[in-house]
């Protein structure tokens, strides 16, 4: 009896003690703040971008770093800081859809396909297995070349592609949990499988999901940011880290700045949310607790 | 006592863990000797320090965490403690061996039975590949495995359990060692295997002279197999006697309360004994006497004064008051 | 052994099937008209030459006599014709696909390279700077977009130090930036698998009784725990080989390194379907078949797999 309380206490009053154990890591620690800013100035773009994104400067095009454009401008004397504060916009707003989108096709998918079993888990997997056999990137190319750029087919494509993932691993969490002596309990006290399944299972396979998320919000700002770069991803002019380096690429030599700054732009960010997803695997963990 | 019949002799041995909350005093000046041919008991609950004694011994404690800081090890004229990393080898799985508690995990998983037992053999010996295949197999018939061949070439989870433990004393054996330490051997196996297990180490004391010191919570196995035993209650030595010296006469209340509770089948049945009380914090351990919150005869003095090893009887000692006689008399 | 990789094969037909209906499905929504990139935008033309390639095309079908003769083709190797050029996309594929191959089989074994003494070290010396640096530094390659590192090399080692060729293909001095390209995020991630591994292995029981056992330190570490740590490792390339091959496209085109991912992403920028549409149907097949091939060699490796 005590058992099962303690497990069912896991994901709630421990929000205080993830973030004490969070803080113990320091680049954790970066990766939180690192993206809670991000999430801010994504919110916050109109307000705090010192220019207008799409103003162009045809006279000044490629100006270098330099007061008062901080990062210098593009090949269309568009204000590079700003872009890069509005493709935090369009970055964050794929990712957040993504991740959510696909989480939940994954949940509902790998919870029923785990804890019923039998047939329809076959099938479901089955399914999976399909989508998983094509290199993720080549499948969303593959959509993304017939669909055409824009901000709503990236996000379906990366959806088709990750939901997979996330099934996988709510369907062996469930089927982990489903063996536990809790469950076991529940069941003998008489609680319907449907109940059971959202009001013990669900909660408790949410730690592992939480992990996966935010590791998702990297690899899909990742994917985005290499779509756009082939062209195949946010339609111009809307600015997005991938299409800038793409652009950028072609006035390397005369102006660096443009490729270098959206480049370590994506790379910090999905390096932050890969330190927060590592760190946040490392509080979770209950062998690390002392 | 005649001298050159020690194999072994653990003198004031300390060792301690690092752990998150703190650093454990494991092995507190703990002291014991193993005579040739004999089998001797370290006896206490989990968590009072046999183990580590053990990985002590063999300088296996788990770095960086675990260290030996003080007393010393006496083996074959040698202090173990003192010896360097290449000479302990010479020993390990050579002259000393230690079989664990749990043969499934003890074992590689990926390797076949019989190139594990072939790997002590040729860690220590010049023989060549098919005299080590050989003696391998020789080995498992001699722990009891009539068809050698056949469990040599098989995987560690595809065979019983109790025929995993055999394995794993037969690469114990490999080298024909002088002094065999079995950390809880039998825990994790059925009951009738136990008893099988136990035989066969009671053979391998009778047939080869190999000394034992046996690591077990089981009074029941100490009582059937050791010649001496020794109890350890977080992290100390609290009682020594040869066997039936200690359950003819406990002195230690603490050995007094393990022998009651071992349920007899020809007792009258009434309450189970237990010993009251949690197993010690060994960051901080109580205060003087460290069975003080347990022990039901205890007494003011014995919360700040730390009792000695007191003779009661020949070769039986004890770490309690109540026989030091300058505090024996309160309780009479 | 056998039975096990009989299992396996069985299972994979379904997925093929799959593949291909996923990548039929896609390519009937291609946009435009196949016939007018095919017959070229003359206004002029007339109505005779476009119901001609129509049917040449075979659009005049069904959509299940489509998909049915599409995998009857499949079967026997036919990919269609190159849109533009007429030539069977078959052709073209198999001279872009080996090159790919060939960068992704460099790209794996430099992260290897890499990727396995670091992780060794970072385990051992767990908690040390080394450590620190190592697991930063790896997850940091991780992190970092290809196409963007392959720019940065170009633009470092091509223009400034003028060490390695620009672009193209033929010289194995073609392959030395695309291969580092490709291969850092590997790299990276394949020392923090080790790592991790190495770190579970080296706290169980077997390796303690392997020390007991009197062996030397060396064997410990590379019989013992490494041949443990590195089982799961086969895995990891084989699932890692997918970001390998989506990592390819990018990497080909900056480069233009004439691979297939270059030949696919050139072929949408152009509307020659039929090509995507090859493209994406041999790479996907072959990343089933390397799974399947990883999954045999695993099998191989830890016997306890085949008696699940």
């Amino acid at each position: 009896m005590e058992r099962k309380e303690e497990v069912e206490e896991v994901p709630r009053g421990e929000l205080r003690t993830l973030l004490r154990n969070l803080r113990r890591s320091r680049t954790a620690t970066f990766g939180l703040i690192y993206v809670i800013a991000l999430v801010i100035v994504a919110i916050l773009a109109p307000i705090i971008s010192p220019f207008d994104p799409y103003a162009q400067d045809l006279q000044n095009r490629l100006q270098p770093p330099s007061f008062p454009h901080i990062l210098g401008l593009d090949e269309f004397g568009r204000d590079v800081l700003t872009r890069l504060i509005h493709g935090a916009t369009v970055s964050m707003q794929v990712g957040l859809e993504v991740v959510l989108l696909s989480l939940l096709i994954g949940v509902v998918v790998g919870a029923i396909s785990g804890y019923y079993g039998g047939w329809a888990d076959m099938v479901c997997m089955r399914i999976a297995d399909i989508f998983l056999a094509f290199p993720s990137l080549v499948l969303a190319i593959g959509i993304m070349a017939v669909l055409g750029p824009s901000i709503f087919n990236v996000v379906l494509s990366l959806v088709i592609v990750s939901w997979p993932y996330y099934a996988r691993v709510i369907r062996s969490q469930t089927i982990t949990l489903k063996k536990m002596d809790f469950i076991t309990a529940a069941i003998a006290m008489g609680a319907s499988k449907k109940r059971i399944l959202f009001t013990h299972i669900i909660p408790n396979a949410i730690p592992p999901v939480i992990i996966l998320a935010t590791l998702g919000m990297g690899s899909a700002i990742l994917a985005e940011a290499g779509l756009s770069f082939l062209g195949l991803g946010v339609n111009p002019p809307i600015p997005s880290w991938g299409s800038m380096v793409a652009s950028g690429r072609d006035y390397i030599l005369q102006a660096p700045h443009i490729v270098i700054s959206s480049g370590l732009v994506i790379t910090i960010t999905v390096l932050a949310f890969n330190l927060l997803g590592d760190g946040l695997r490392d509080a979770l963990d209950p062998r690390l607790r002392i | 006592m005649d001298k050159d019949k020690v194999l072994l002799e653990v003198r004031n041995l300390v060792a301690c863990i690092e752990t998150g909350s703190g650093l454990v005093k494991a092995v507190d000046d703990v002291s014991f000797d193993v005579r040739k041919g004999e089998i001797v008991g370290l006896v206490g609950e989990s968590g009072c320090g046999k183990t580590m004694t053990a990985l002590s011994i063999m300088r296996l404690l788990p770095e960086p965490f675990g260290r030996i800081v003080g007393g010393s090890i006496y083996f074959e004229g040698q202090d173990l403690t003192k010896l360097t990393e290449e000479e302990m080898r010479a020993i390990r799985g050579n002259k000393i061996s230690i079989i664990f508690q749990d043969p499934l995990t003890a074992l590689n998983p990926i390797m076949k039975i019989g190139e594990q037992i072939v790997e002590a053999i040729v860690a220590h010996r010049k023989v060549d590949k098919n005299e080590a295949k050989r003696r391998a197999i020789e080995l498992l018939h001699s722990v009891g495995i009539p068809d050698g061949e056949v469990i040599a070439s098989q995987y560690p989870f595809r065979v019983s359990g109790g025929m995993r433990q055999r394995v794993m004393i037969a690469v114990a054996l490999a080298c024909d060692p002088v002094l065999l330490i079995a950390d809880e051997p039998t825990t994790n196996l059925d009951v009738s295997i136990q008893a099988q297990i136990l035989e066969l180490i009671n053979e391998i004391r009778r047939k080869r002279g190999t000394s034992v010191l046996l690591i077990t919570h089981n009074l029941g196995l100490v009582a059937w197999l050791c010649d001496r035993v020794f109890v350890m209650y977080a992290g100390k030595i609290v009682e020594h006697a040869p066997t039936e010296a200690l359950f003819a006469n406990p002195y230690h209340p603490y050995t007094q309360l393990l022998l009651k509770s071992v349920p007899k089948l020809d007792s009258p049945r009434d309450k189970l004994t237990t010993v009251e009380g949690e197993v010690p914090n060994l960051i901080k351990p109580p205060s003087g006497c460290r069975f003080h919150p347990r022990c039901p005869y205890v007494k003011e003095f014995c919360r700040t004064v730390e009792p000695a090893l007191i003779k009661v009887n020949t070769d039986h000692y004890t770490r309690c008051l109540m026989q030091d006689s300058r505090y024996s008399g309160e309780w009479k | 052994m056998l039975a096990y990789i009989f299992k396996r094969l069985a299972m994979v037909i379904p997925v093929f099937l799959g593949v291909s209906v996923i990548v039929f499905v896609i390519m009937l929504n291609t946009p435009g008209d196949p016939v007018l990139v095919r017959i070229g935008l003359d206004p002029n033309v007339s109505p005779e030459k476009i119901e001609a390639a129509r049917r040449e095309l075979g659009l005049d079908q069904p959509i299940y006599i489509q998909y049915f003769k599409f995998l009857v083709r499949l079967v026997q190797g036919d990919l269609g014709n190159n849109i533009r050029t007429g030539r069977p996309v078959a052709q073209d594929i198999m001279e872009a696909f080996p090159r790919t191959l060939i960068l992704a089989v460099t790209s794996i074994l430099l992260a290897i390279a890499i990727g396995i003494p670091a992780g060794i070290l970072s385990a051992k010396k767990q908690y040390s700077a080394f450590d620190s640096i190592t697991s930063v530094g790896s997850l940091l390659a991780a992190s970092m977009p290809n196409f963007w590192l392959a720019l940065v090399l170009i633009m470092v080692f091509s223009y400034w130090l003028k060490l390695t060729p620009l672009s193209g293909y033929g010289e194995p001095a073609h392959l030395i930036l695309p291969t580092i390209a490709l291969g850092t995020a590997l790299a990276g991630t394949i020392t923090r698998f080790t790592r991790s591994n190495m770190l579970e292995v080296i706290r169980q029981d077997f390796i303690r009784t392997a020390k007991a056992k009197g062996l030397k330190e060396s064997v410990v570490t590379f019989k013992h725990a490494l041949k443990n740590a590195l089982i799961p490792i086969v895995t990891v390339i084989g699932l890692q080989f997918g970001t390998l091959l989506s990592g390819a496209f990018f990497v080909e085109v900056v480069f233009a390194y004439p691979g297939i991912g270059r030949l696919a992403v050139q072929a949408i920028l152009q509307k020659n379907y039929t090509v995507v549409q090859g493209a994406i149907l041999v790479v996907s097949i072959s990343f089933v078949l390397i799974n399947l091939l990883i999954d045999i060699i695993y099998a191989y490796i830890d016997p306890r797999v085949q008696y699940e």
